[in-house]
């Protein structure tokens, strides 16, 4: 068990991550809620486009 | 127009500008005076421009050469401090030193500039937009409430006239939730409708540029500048319409307004439900018809906004945390940086299923009606310290209550915007949020437009910053 801040990436110490995870647990309540969902069919609403590096336009800020 | 030029809207004092009946320089030393006066009580500012009076009178004498100008020419708008600026420094709220931002303008200011206006200042938010307090910002209606936020500082001066209007960012509600804690108009356009090249992210997939004005019209005005495709944000689209004021005949008869009885009508203050339910009233005496939906996907919303907001914000502070930065974050803001590691990948791609399925539920409501309406905020201003309060008998923090409402709207990507809807038994400001399918600007515009013409609410002014 030991190992899974780092599995997770997770850079906190022990004693900052005891807080942050309690101050996280209300919204993992709302987060358990969607595990719930069976959405098989349902594509994500993320978009990729190859395109988009090869578009001519301003350098990036 | 009769009183001090700093309170006419935007629309009005261009035109006055443009006529040469009001001078751009005679307005920006009006709101340097104004702040001079007001800001030491409500800090909305963290910076103003150096070259404010420098640009004025260029546009003064631009005018008397008979030079056409710019939509916005001599408006003073002031811009929320992630908005980077070429002549003032950006900080995004964050007092952390090693943090630091270039100065360039950000693509919105860079088309405000193009419309003539002109940058006053910088306004406070709440750090890194992850809060709805902005500390030490405080409502002008009452200066011992908070604005709300995270553009609190951009609400609270506009409501106060200390600039001609301002903008905001709004992720989860942050234009949307100070505008009516504050007793204004905010807009949220459609997602990637105004490109945020420049503007300091804090949830790639939610974040919305959007203005805080005194008035629907200046909303619009200031959209029509704004519009136009940013070819260095992904998200941007082109605008399909030109214009987005509203048209002289504010008719809302025939229209079709929708309201959701699940989640956005739900646990209300008691002034903020009786003014929900004058504003339906309103709306069947002037013709139109109201629709009843339920959509029960909003019921894992919450649990949706919050993987997305948090997975990203956190890669986007990813470095900053592990240098040890986060440890300069103010507390509330820091937890909620470094929480993002704990939200799977799974739940992330399953909160973005879920935005899937509720911009189909939308979208079926939108084959029967125009827009829908509801409650912006389900409380009015809390005083700054408090962090529950009592709603239809049950406990809630104010923060999880204060965007219940508007949340929906970033996740399914809809324009929404609210205007005022009147005041509390205390003299707090509520607001109306009128919301509709993607680019349907114009008909939101119109409708909140129409009810602002009928009503007084929007000429109500705080007291004690006349």
């Amino acid at each position: 068990m030991d190992t899974l801040p780092h599995i997770f990436g997770i850079t906190l110490d022990d004693e900052r991550l005891v807080q942050v995870v309690e101050a996280y647990r209300p919204i993992l309540g709302e987060i358990e809620k969607l595990r719930t969902l069976d959405f098989k069919t349902t594509y994500p609403a993320v978009h990729f486009d190859p395109s988009t590096a090869y578009a001519k336009g301003e350098k990036k800020q | 127009m009769n009183g001090s030029p700093s309170f006419w809207p935007l629309h009005q004092q261009v035109a006055a500008i443009a006529r040469g009946d009001l001078s751009a320089r005679e307005l920006v030393l009006g709101y340097t005076e104004r702040l001079g006066a007001f800001d030491g009580t409500l800090a909305t500012h963290v910076a103003l421009s150096p070259t404010a009076l420098d640009e004025a009178a260029a546009i003064d004498d631009a005018i008397a050469r008979g030079e056409t100008l710019g939509p916005l020419a001599g408006a003073c708008i002031s811009v929320k401090d992630n908005y980077l600026t070429g002549n003032m420094p950006t900080r995004a709220g964050t007092d952390v030193d090693e943090l630091s931002f270039p100065e360039t303008d950000s693509h919105v200011v860079g088309k405000l500039r193009d419309a003539g206006a002109i940058i006053l200042g910088k306004t406070r938010m709440h750090e890194f937009a992850w809060g709805n307090i902005t500390p030490p910002t405080r409502n002008p209606w009452n200066t011992d409430c908070v604005p709300g936020g995270s553009s609190g500082g951009s609400a609270a001066a506009v409501a106060a006239a200390l600039c001609s209007s301002a903008m905001g960012s709004d992720t989860g509600g942050s234009v949307r939730i100070p505008a009516t804690l504050c007793g204004i108009v905010g807009l949220k356009p459609t997602f990637g409708l105004i490109g945020r090249t420049g503007i300091v992210p804090h949830s790639w997939s939610l974040d919305h540029a959007g203005p805080l004005t005194r008035c629907v019209t200046d909303s619009a005005i200031i959209l029509e500048a704004l519009v136009g495709r940013d070819v260095n944000d992904p998200s941007s689209v082109n605008s399909p319409d030109a214009r987005y004021q509203p048209p002289a005949d504010l008719t809302v008869s025939g229209h079709r307004v929708g309201v959701i009885r699940n989640h956005f009508t739900e646990r209300l203050s008691t002034d903020v439900a009786a003014s929900f339910s004058k504003a339906l009233v309103w709306l069947e005496q002037k013709g139109v018809e109201i629709h009843e939906f339920e959509v029960s996907n909003l019921d894992y919303g919450l649990g949706a906004i919050f993987a997305i907001e948090l997975a990203s914000s956190s890669a986007y502070h990813e470095h900053a945390i592990q240098r040890g930065l986060t440890n300069g974050f103010k507390p509330d803001v820091r937890d909620l940086v470094e929480m993002g590691r704990l939200v799977s990948a799974v739940d992330y791609l399953h909160a973005e299923q879920l935005r899937t399925e509720l911009c189909k539920d939308f979208a079926r409501i939108f084959d029967t009606v125009d827009v829908v309406i509801s409650p912006t905020s389900p409380i009015t201003a809390w005083h700054a310290g408090q962090w529950e309060l009592e709603i239809d008998g049950s406990l809630e923090s104010v923060l999880a209550a204060s965007w219940r409402f508007t949340y929906p709207f970033n996740l399914t990507g809809m324009p929404a915007i609210t205007v005022p809807a009147g005041l509390d038994r205390n003299g707090l400001p509520i607001g109306l949020q009128i919301a509709g399918p993607p680019f349907s600007e114009r008909k939101i515009l119109t409708v909140a437009a129409a009810f602002e013409a009928e009503h007084s609410y929007a000429e109500a002014k705080p007291n004690g910053f006349t």
